[in-house]
């Protein structure tokens, strides 16, 4: 089909204004926040509507184009960049939120609302209520692109991952049917299809409405940040504090590498001889957290603590917050790009992970810094490095599956919240047998025999070859 | 078809003899109301049970996958049965990592085991009750969370991983053991409710939670449903972080043996927590004072022993009526907090088909209301008609209100009759999904939602 015909067609649809066309626009779209470089998309479009969503779909289908939705494109996987040109279906037009309702703790929302939007209205209204996950992109990426990759945060240790807050959806399935799983209350007869479909990065339609989970925020928060001498010292700590039975809301741990990139940037005065940072937030009724700190100190002190701070005010959480949340902004200053790494081990096993990344890193040559989700045993190793230098790239990426490598040889995950993206297909191979990964490919032949949707994604090239699209 | 004796000399070979039985009164205890199977089997490793589902996969033997049995009285019945695979011999602990909080177990482990052995170290599965028959593959495919569900997380949340056999001859594995893993499609959740139509679960991989230090509940009568339900609903509104919060009718809160005497009208909120002595000690005091303000009458605090009865009896709730019981309906209504009332008023508008005396108990938090229906036979020609027909606009006005109704158990008869699911969200993907795993039909062929 003539380019001049296509865009016609798919302008009648989203309207004129909602088309991009020009070399410069789509070559945007080749990227996300990764440092994968997508194919040329064919046309990216904005549409408005779960209808106009169908009959993108259906326009592609019949003319056998692939097509994929994208959110704000923070996904650091290459989850939201084409492999195969097609058409991008950008949802940030889908931006509103339809129903906030306390009483039974659901909101209703369009997928490209951004993640703290949402969080904004519910607080400057005051609604009491919050809508929990926190990934590091959520000033930026969309409750939708959260959806698809099934986007973590901070606060999973508590509160579990984006899955765990998603009541329903409406989705545009492949073959152009708008269908809606789930819905306002748990536990519908049947399978349980929204979980299913959380985390299948838009591979398996395109969702188009969001029913979400609301929380009551917490009486108190405590936050801390607890120094150690050494890695094992804090690993040791959070392993003592989960079967001392404390759940706390989020337990961060800091290397000593990434605390002085840290400290460059912002100044947060870490002494010099501290290895380790453990970032700790507490959650919950005013009683018996008293109780609860004196245990976690004791605990502390156990393992050989230089200090704890615990933040007095808002505003002392905030810094101390900072410091964590500031890790790969400061990376910035050390290189044109950085590579963050996102396996998962289990928690007793981060010391030992930890150990093996640096390893790795000297191995190499590249100088790893380390973060770690420690509560979950989510580690993100984070790898500064100059894209342009010949050879670097393909280093680093040789470094990163070499720790996602120990990931799994530790009995965990190539991606604890991440997602798999363009990133980590052939690394699906490392955590499922090639029957493991065809049965779980029959999930996608189910929705999308063609491929087109969002295709060649999630699954080991090896076994994409012989598709019928 | 094969012969009976040629199918049981192949199964024999599998699993051996002792582990095959044809005998009519060892078929009587596998019968799914009229009908019974040709053969009983019980495989006693994973590979085993791999091994019987291909061989009912090549040989197109409808196969009904059997746990602790507690829960067979869900969802319609198999429209054929040749095998009955029993999973109980599947019963290893196959990993408890204390450290990390998770246990692997194989599917046909009672939940009553897993706390025996995880009791020790202070951790729980958070399903159901300590003393559970149920399996926990049982508990998978049937959906069933825990009874502190509000503070441990829905079963999806705390279900890490398994594995499970498929007709196809496959074993394979899903999810991990930890608890972020993002790697590829969460197979998990198709598992999740899904009464073994798409593949039998064989091993499962669960977090665990910290034994509480303190843990209590509170039971007060309220003079009507209304103020019951808003003294929920006050709860709820509030900052206390209730483990469970249920409502229940006269009737219903007789079959849990409290020391409090209802009237007729009266309902009674039950509202738990669990955690450090203060906290629990501050919100069991907060709710008496929600519960004085919304004119709440008699109380009583439960804990201890009395309080794990009271779970056991809350879970019987799930469990089909023994034989000596009059016949009744059990129904799972999902009904958003704030149209609770509404849906247990319709319930208990008068049907035909029988005598008043409805009995019900409500999640409120989880929007799930279970009621008992009796079924009086007397004066009605069709009574699967009359109970059709009372279904039918009772599940039209739910949908309206975002709820729905499942029946969970019916007597045979009507269970052959009735629409034991009702409509099912995204129906089509589930057949789709059904023609991918098990095209021909073996799984429990009919028993799962819109006739899968």
């Amino acid at each position: 089909m003539e380019t001049d015909q296509v865009l016609r067609e798919l302008e009648a649809i989203v309207g004129p204004s909602n088309v991009l066309s020009s070399p410069a626009d789509r070559t945007a779209y080749r990227y996300d926040a990764s440092v994968f470089r997508g194919t040329m998309p064919l046309v990216v479009v904005f549409p408005d509507s779960a209808r106009q969503i169908a009959q993108l779909v259906v326009w592609c289908h019949h003319h056998g184009i692939p097509y994929m939705a994208r959110g704000s494109g923070t996904a650091i996987s290459g989850a939201a960049v084409p492999t195969h040109g097609g058409v991008t279906i950008e949802l940030s037009r889908m931006n509103r939120v339809l129903e906030i309702d306390t009483t039974n703790r659901i909101a209703v929302v369009e997928p490209g609302v951004i993640n703290q939007d949402l969080k904004q209205i519910l607080r400057e209204h005051g609604y009491g209520h919050t809508y929990v996950p926190d990934p590091g992109s959520q000033a930026v990426s969309t409750i939708g692109g959260n959806v698809a990759t099934n986007a973590g945060g901070m606060l999973c240790l508590k509160y579990g991952v984006t899955g765990n807050h998603i009541l329903g959806l409406e989705v545009v399935l492949p073959n152009g049917e708008i269908i809606e799983v789930g819905g306002k209350i748990p536990d519908q007869p049947g399978a349980d299809l929204t979980g299913l479909l959380v985390g299948s990065e838009g591979t398996l339609g395109i969702v188009t409405k969001i029913i979400l989970r609301l929380q009551r925020l917490p009486e108190v928060v405590v936050t801390q940040l607890a120094l150690f001498k050494t890695v094992d010292n804090a690993a040791q700590v959070v392993s003592a504090i989960m079967t001392d039975g404390i759940l706390p809301a989020a337990l961060e741990l800091l290397d000593q590498a990434i605390m002085r990139v840290i400290d460059q940037a912002i100044h947060v005065g870490y002494p010099e001889h501290a290895g380790a940072a453990l970032l700790i937030e507490l959650d919950g009724l005013e009683d018996g957290m008293q109780r609860t700190l004196d245990r976690i100190a004791q605990i502390c002190k156990a393992n050989d603590v230089i200090r704890i701070e615990t933040a007095a005010n808002a505003e002392e959480r905030a810094r101390l917050w900072l410091s964590r949340r500031a890790a790969f902004g400061a990376m910035a200053r050390l290189a044109t790009h950085s590579y963050i790494v996102d396996g998962c081990v289990p928690r007793t096993k981060l010391p030992e992970a930890l150990r093996r990344v640096v390893a790795i890193g000297k191995r190499y040559g590249l100088p790893i810094v380390n973060l770690a989700h420690a509560g979950d045993g989510n580690l993100h190793p984070g790898i500064p490095f100059h894209m342009r230098r010949p050879g670097e790239t393909e280093k680093v990426l040789q470094a990163g599956r070499e720790i996602l490598e120990v990931c799994v040889e530790l009995g965990g995950s190539i991606t604890g919240e991440h997602g798999v993206g363009v990133e980590k297909q052939n690394d699906m191979a490392l955590m499922y047998s090639p029957a493991d990964l065809e049965v779980m490919r029959r999930i996608k032949l189910a929705h999308d025999p063609a491929d087109l949707c969002n295709p060649k994604k999630i699954f080991p090239l090896h076994m994409l070859t012989d598709t019928t699209a | 078809m094969t012969t009976l004796e040629a199918l049981r000399a192949r199964l024999e070979a599998l699993l051996g003899t002792p582990y095959v039985w044809t005998e009519a009164a060892r078929l009587a205890e596998y019968a799914m109301a009229v009908q019974t199977p040709r053969v009983v089997v019980r495989p006693e490793t994973i590979e085993q049970t791999r091994e019987v589902l291909a061989l009912a996969g090549r040989e197109r033997l409808a196969v009904v996958p059997w746990g602790q049995g507690t829960h067979m009285h869900l969802g319609a019945l198999p429209q054929r049965y040749d095998l009955a695979l029993s999973l109980v011999g599947l019963s290893r602990i196959v990993e408890y990592d204390v450290a990390n909080l998770t246990l692997i177990a194989e599917a046909g482990l009672p939940l009553q085991q897993a706390y025996h052995v995880s009791i020790p170290e202070r951790q729980v599965v958070p399903l159901g009750f300590p003393g559970s028959r149920a399996s926990l593959g049982g508990l998978v495919v049937t959906n069933t969370s825990g009874v502190k569900r509000g503070r441990y997380g829905a079963l999806r949340d705390v279900l890490l991983g398994m594995r499970v056999a498929l007709p196809d001859g496959s074993l394979v594995r899903f999810g991990g053991r930890v608890v972020k893993n993002v790697a590829g499609y969460d197979m998990n959740k198709l598992f999740v409710g899904s009464l073994g139509a798409f593949g039998v679960v064989v091993e499962t991989t669960w977090r665990l939670a910290a034994l509480p230090e303190d843990d209590r509940l509170l039971a007060v009568v309220f003079p009507s449903l209304h103020q019951a339900t808003t003294a929920a609903a006050a709860v709820q509104a509030s900052q206390l972080l209730p483990a469970a919060l249920t409502l229940w009718s006269a009737e219903a809160m007789a079959t849990l043996g409290l020391p409090l005497t209802l009237q007729p009208e009266q309902v009674a909120m039950l509202v738990n927590f669990d955690g450090p002595h203060e906290a629990v000690a501050r919100q069991i005091h907060d709710s008496q004072t929600y519960a004085q303000h919304h004119a709440g009458l008699e109380e009583t605090l439960v804990t201890g022993e009395a309080l794990f009865t009271l779970w056991e009896r809350q879970e019987r709730w799930q469990e089909a009526p023994q034989a000596t019981e009059p016949a009744r309906l059990q129904l799972r209504l999902g009904a958003l907090p704030s149209h609770l009332e509404d849906v247990v008023r319709l319930l208990m508008t008068p049907q035909v088909f029988g005598h008043q005396g409805i009995r019900w108990y409500a999640d409120y938090p989880q929007g799930q209301i279970y009621a008992h229906v009796p079924l009086e036979q007397s004066g009605v020609v069709d009574i699967g008609q009359a109970v059709s027909d009372w279904l039918a606009p009772l599940r039209t006005q739910l949908q309206r209100w975002h709820g729905y109704c499942a029946v969970q158990y019916a007597p045979a008869r009507l269970r052959q009759q009735l629409d034991m699911w009702g409509e099912i969200p995204g129906g089509q993907l589930l057949r789709l999904y059904k023609h991918h795993f098990d095209p021909h039909g073996v799984l429990n062929p009919g028993r799962y939602a819109i006739g899968l």
